[in-house]
Formats: C-alpha cells, sequence, structure tokens
C-alpha cells in the first residue's frame, strides 16, 4: 500500500512544493489555534479529508490509525465529560451535549492535523522537498533534508510495522491494538529501529557531504494552482477567526 | 606510492568509554586493506574515529592523528572537506540511502559536492548504468531488491571518484551473486584505495594486500598478504573472523512426522510478483533451507507458510504452532526491559528463559536494562530465547546469521540442533555454511518458483557463484 505514489518523481505537480509546504503549516496552526468543531468543520472539509484520501492512497496504514485514535477521543470524552442535554443513544449509554462536543472538537483537529501533514506527504518527493525547502524557503540544509528523509522513512516505517504485527501474532497478542501497552509495544521497536536508521542515514549523508552542499537560493517559484491554496487558506483561516460567523 | 590514508589512534570511543587503543592504519593508492575481527571489537569504531564521524557527529573522542589525502578529519574543516575524495558503503543499504528513486540517490552526493543539476543527473544516469540499474532509474527505492540496493549505495559512492573507499561488511544479506558483483567491482577499483571492514574475511582474502586484526579494541596483528599462511589464518580465526572453507557434513537424521505440508502454493502480492511452490513439506527434527537470489520470493514463502501471509492458491497444513522469527531481532521484542520479556513469556509459555541452558546464562544480569541497549549479539540470543519460549512444532527463522562472528555462528549452530531435535525448522538464508553444516533439505527459490533441490550440488553452487 505504500510502494506507490500519486505523483511519480520527475512529473510535473500542479502546485508548487513551497505553497503547498506552508498551506500545509498554517493548517496545522489553525487546526492548533482552535478546539471549536464548529470552526474545525470548515478545516476538516476542506483539508482535513482530502489530505485523508489522498494519503491513503501512499500511506494506507496510517488511515485505520486515526480511526483508532478517534475511537479513543470519543472513549475518553464520554468517561471524562458526558454532561448536559442528551444528543443521542448508543445502545444503553446516553451521550450527553458537553462529550459529544468535545469529541467532535478533538476528532476535528485530528483530521485536520493529519490530513494537512498528508497532503504534503502524499504530493511531494523527498528529493524536491530538501532542493526546494531549502533554496527556495530558506531553511537549513540540516532541518530540509531531516524533513525529506522523514518522507523516505514511512514505507520503511510501514514495513516495520509489518514485521512487528507478525511478531505479536506469533507471541499471542493483539493483532488490533486497544490498549496504550499494546500501541506502546507495537511503538518501541519502530522507534528503536527507525532512530538507529536515522542516525546511520545522517551520518551517511554527512560523509557525502551534505554539510557542504551549496546554498542555492531562488525566488519561489508558484504556480497557477497555488491560487487555489491561497483562497483556501483564506476560507479556513476566516472560519476560524469567525468571519463566516459559524 | 601517494598515502591516501595514515592514522594514529591514541584512544578513541565515548566519554567513560574508551573502545580503540593504540591502533595505526595506512593505505595507499591502489592498496586494499581489511580489517576484521569480532562483533565488538571495533571494527566499525575505527572507521567512524579516522574519518572524524565520532568526534563532529557523534559526541565522542578521538585522541591521535588521523589524515585523508593530506586533511585532518579531526579537525571540523577538514571533516567537511573529505567527502569530496572518499566514498562510504555502509552495513545496511536501508540505513544509508536517504533519497526515494536511484537517480535522486546518485545525484545527491554530487549536488552536495556543488555540481549542477543537469550535471549531476548527467553523470548519475551513467553510473546507474554502470552498476546494472538502467531502467530503474525512476523507480522506487523500496521497489528494488537488496542486491539492487546495494548496488545502488555503490554507485552513490563512486559517482564523484573518490580515491580512497571505505566499505563496511558489504556482504551483509548479500546472495553468493552479489556478492561476487562486490568482488568484481572490487577488482575493478584501479588505483583507488580501499579499506574493507568484514568479519567474514574469506570472501575478500585472495583480494586485499592487507589484513589488519582487531582485538579489544587494539591491534591483535597485522599480515601482508605474502605472509597470510595457515597459522596467520589460524589465529584471525580466533580473533573471530570467518576465514575458514565450509565443511559440507553429511545429514543422518532420524526425522519424524511431518508439522507442515503445503501443495499447489501459489504465493505473493497482489499486483506484485508470484511464487509457485507444486510440493513442500517439512519433518519434525529436520532443519530445511530456502536458498535463492535476493527478491526471489524467500521471506514471502517463509511468511506463507508462517500463516502470516495468505497464499493466492493451495492448501498449507500444519501439525502444532508455528513460530516466524524476523531477521531483524528488534522487531521480536515487545517491553521495555529485558525481565518484562522473560515475564511474559513465563506467563503465556511456562518457560524459564533464562534456564534454557549456558547461552542464555547472561539474561539473568541484564533484566533492567532495554533489549534495545543490548548488544547485536545479546539482542540476537534474546530473540531465540523468546522463539523457543514458545515450543513450536515448527520455526521459520528469516537469515538468523546476518551480522554474526564466527563465535556467535558456532552458538548458533548448537542451538539450531537443539531447537530441531524437537521441531522441524526452516531457515531463508544465503549463508553457504548453515546450508552445509547445519541443514538437512534444501529447496530452491528463484525465478518465479521452489523446488527441491540437492543439497550438496546447491551449496556447490553458490560456493562457485561467491567467487565469480
Amino acid at each position: 500500500m505504500l510502494s506507490g505514489s500519486s505523483i511519480r518523481p520527475g512529473e510535473a505537480r500542479p502546485v508548487s512544493v513551497s505553497a503547498m509546504f506552508l498551506y500545509a503549516i498554517w493548517i496545522t496552526i489553525l487546526g492548533v489555534a482552535t478546539g471549536d468543531p464548529e470552526k474545525l468543520a470548515v478545516t476538516t472539509i476542506l483539508t482535513g479529508i482530502p489530505g485523508l484520501i489522498l494519503g491513503y492512497k501512499r500511506y494506507g496504514i496510517l488511515v485505520p490509525l486515526i480511526g483508532l485514535a478517534l475511537i479513543g477521543s470519543f472513549i475518553n470524552m464520554v468517561v471524562l465529560y458526558n454532561v448536559g442535554n442528551p444528543v443521542f443513544n448508543l445502545g444503553p449509554l446516553v451521550v450527553r451535549e458537553e462529550a459529544w462536543r468535545r469529541t467532535l472538537g478533538l476528532s476535528f483537529r485530528i483530521i485536520t492535523l493529519a490530513g494537512a501533514g498528508l497532503l504534503f506527504a502524499s504530493t511531494i518527493n523527498p528529493r524536491d522537498a530538501v532542493k526546494t525547502l531549502e533554496s527556495e524557503l530558506g531553511m537549513p540544509r540540516g532541518f530540509a533534508f531531516a524533513l525529506a528523509f522523514a518522507l523516505r522513512l514511512l514505507p520503511l516505517i510501514y514495513r516495520d510495522l509489518l514485521e512487528v504485527l507478525a511478531v505479536r501474532r506469533m507471541r499471542g497478542y493483539r493483532r488490533v491494538p486497544i490498549s496504550p501497552g499494546d500501541y506502546k509495544s507495537i511503538i518501541m521497536p519502530i522507534l528503536s529501529i527507525s532512530i538507529e536508521r536515522g542516525l546511520w542515514v545522517g551520518i551517511a549523508a554527512e560523509l557525502r557531504g551534505l554539510s557542504i552542499r551549496p546554498k542555492r537560493r531562488f525566488k519561489p517559484r508558484f504556480k497557477r494552482m497555488d491560487a487555489l491554496l491561497v483562497v483556501l487558506a483564506v476560507i479556513q483561516t476566516l472560519a476560524v477567526i469567525g468571519f463566516l460567523g459559524l | 606510492m601517494d598515502e591516501l590514508l595514515k592514522a594514529s589512534i591514541d584512544e578513541a570511543g565515548y566519554p567513560n568509554k574508551p573502545v580503540l587503543s593504540d591502533i595505526s592504519i595506512e593505505v595507499h593508492n591502489s592498496e586494499r586493506v581489511m580489517v576484521v575481527g569480532s562483533s565488538g571489537s571495533g571494527k566499525t569504531t575505527l572507521l567512524l574515529s579516522v574519518t572524524g564521524v565520532i568526534p563532529h557527529l557523534l559526541g565522542g573522542i578521538v585522541r591521535g592523528y588521523s589524515r585523508i589525502a593530506g586533511v585532518n578529519p579531526l579537525d571540523i574543516k577538514g571533516f567537511r572537506l573529505i567527502p569530496k575524495f572518499t566514498g562510504f558503503v555502509l552495513q545496511d543499504p536501508d540505513k544509508q540511502v536517504a533519497m526515494p528513486t536511484p537517480l535522486d540517490e546518485v545525484a545527491f552526493t554530487l549536488e552536495n559536492l556543488g555540481w549542477s543539476e543537469g550535471e549531476a543527473y548527467k553523470r548519475a544516469l551513467q553510473y546507474l548504468k554502470r552498476f546494472g540499474l538502467d531502467g530503474y532509474e525512476l523507480r522506487w527505492v523500496e521497489d528494488l531488491s537488496g542486491g539492487q540496493k546495494r548496488r545502488l549505495t555503490l554507485a552513490a559512492s563512486l559517482v564523484h571518484e573518490p580515491i580512497l573507499l571505505f566499505l563496511d561488511e558489504p556482504t551483509a544479506s548479500i546472495d553468493p551473486w552479489g556478492l561476487a558483483d562486490i568482488r568484481n567491482f572490487i577488482r575493478g577499483l584501479g588505483e583507488k584505495g580501499v579499506v574493507i571492514i568484514e568479519h567474514k574475511a574469506r570472501y575478500f582474502l585472495d583480494l586485499v594486500d592487507r589484513v589488519i586484526a582487531l582485538s579489544n579494541g587494539r591491534i591483535a596483528g597485522v599480515w601482508d598478504r605474502g605472509d597470510i599462511d595457515e597459522s596467520v589464518l589460524k589465529r584471525v580465526r580466533e580473533l573471530g573472523a570467518d576465514v575458514g572453507e565450509y565443511v559440507f557434513r553429511e545429514r543422518i537424521r532420524d526425522a519424524g512426522e511431518i508439522v507442515l505440508e503445503a501443495q499447489g502454493l501459489k504465493v505473493g502480492y497482489k499486483g506484485g510478483f508470484a511464487l509457485s511452490v507444486e510440493d513442500f513439506y517439512v519433518r519434525r527434527g529436520e532443519v530445511v533451507a530456502l536458498v535463492g537470489p535476493n527478491g526471489g520470493g524467500k521471506t514471502t514463502l517463509l511468511k506463507t507458510l508462517a500463516g502470516i501471509i495468505k497464499p493466492f492458491e493451495g492448501e498449507i497444513r500444519t501439525k502444532g504452532t508455528r513460530f516466524y522469527m524476523p531477521q531483524h531481532p528488534d522487531y521480536m521484542f515487545l517491553f521495555n526491559s529485558v525481565g518484562r520479556e522473560v515475564e511474559e513469556v513465563k506467563k503465556a509459555t511456562g518457560v524459564d528463559i533464562t534456564s534454557l541452558g549456558p547461552e542464555f546464562s547472561w539474561v539473568s544480569r541484564v533484566l533492567d536494562r532495554s533489549p534495545y541497549k543490548l548488544s547485536h549479539g545479546q539482542r540476537r540470543w534474546l530473540a531465540f530465547g523468546i522463539a523457543m519460549g514458545y515450543n513450536a512444532s515448527l520455526y521459520l527463522l528469516d537469515e538468523p546469521t546476518t551480522g554474526m562472528d564466527v563465535r556467535l555462528y558456532s552458538s548458533l549452530g548448537r542451538l539450531l540442533e537443539r531447537i530441531s531435535s524437537r521441531a522441524g525448522v526452516v531457515v531463508a538464508t544465503h549463508d553457504i555454511r548453515v546450508i552445509a553444516e547445519y541443514t538437512d533439505r534444501v529447496y530452491m527459490v528463484s525465478d518465479g518458483k521452489a523446488w527441491e533441490a540437492d543439497r550438496e550440488y546447491v551449496v556447490r553452487l553458490l560456493d562457485k557463484a561467491w567467487r565469480g
């Protein structure tokens, strides 16, 4: 599920890397800035859901994990904030206003943040990221490289995840993680291997001259379709700061 | 002859943890020098010390002198210059390749060194062709086989025509055909100097001009090619390097009942390759090898036999439980302390890993440590202990000897004998020693098929393949 890409390397992209990066960062800031479900509904619809759909093609495993996070947030909110007028019944459980409102707020925030990240990750390849972020946006080369490598790391993490799940099954543990302990036991080996891998890739890059990579500064080259991102960003910003009366 | 590397390290390592003492190494142009030693003897630390990685990237200390083509890499300005005339190939391509496609990966080196994008891509295309990767320029790196990834790291390390090349365990996880490619590549390096870090010394003994053996962070011996005789090889073997030839052992074992039987199997991934297996079986008490080139489908078949991947077609019948052990031992650990791992295995199976035998006696001394902080050998052993605790009828092991020095390998042999005395074992491996010494039957996995082959024939085939 991670072997393909929505856009192959070298293929012309409808939007520029710089614009997509800035858009993803801005929507992330909006997602963090408010927890209001009405305001976040706009970012969820315009960025979150399209990001998840595009991201599913390349990073399919992340989407079910986001689903699990949403279920987890609902359970937490029902346990901690189930007060106010009844909204609906779930079998014998009466879900009340405060729990439902907080669930929606957190869910929309999760979808917005994940969608913004996946939108960037699934439309940009690491090479373009390292080049553009450094030469157009003036990012330090180490930071741009780390971000680019993170995109390359995702398919490897997916491979690691399959191995860890296989071992869990052999050892008689749940295949679908439910408890925090389950998540920890999956994340620990993946993290350990990824840290080691990242360290060595960093060393290899330094030994191949990353630190003497010449700085090439270009003016950001925006494309026509970038205007669409600007319009979308303005709509979402207005929604979050309340100008749309939501 | 020009001096490409000259280093004299008084001490190197990390705060409160010195690893190397009193090491000298020199490499001139056209020279091939091999550094050998057991796991933990300091081979990789030597490479990281003389190139300045330890002080500049890992927060360690190097006291001494090092010059690469006259530049001092222990000084930060010199360290930044050495990529211009050195190339590095690390153990694991997945810990080296940073870019998404082969073309980007090779061009990355050149762009770092100041080449224009157009020139970098032009040269990168030439090198990809030279290393047999034409047609793969824009494929995703993840779609390449292990051997192709290794060739990619070689291309990316040589594309700027360095005068000195460092190869850190280039044979790790490589099939005998890939190994022959690496040997041919070393033969064709002309005037370049080469430093090979390797514990499987036998693969390069005929190609190198000098062998340096390390033991406990010190030089235990230096021999020129002309001085290497039986007594030297014996000494090098005692120091943990593998210099011997395989010993073909006739196996007459009393195999028991069939624990896995498969017929008419077709395995693979949707949209990917498919592998057909007419007939496959494993008996309790025997060790069966899956052998074939990188990317041929050994791991996929192993996982299908383990029940992790569903076959497209065919039937698998088993008797008792199966246990799959991945190549990387870290995948086996589910808890962040060795004690918790031991406890959980005991809870699930009733077996105490610490009492499994003398190979596991050290486990009780590290119960409070994280399994991820253990040495590679200890992690491998703990993973075996966990697997053995589950007392399965069939064990499926993926490349269990990767990264093992000769001592660990000998212990593994004894362990395989123990496991197979009460269970069936399937091993996916490239290791000729394992096939010759510890297996009973062999299945070849190649060209979309897997079939049972004569073990002696396969051993000879593989031995001939790596020699090129």
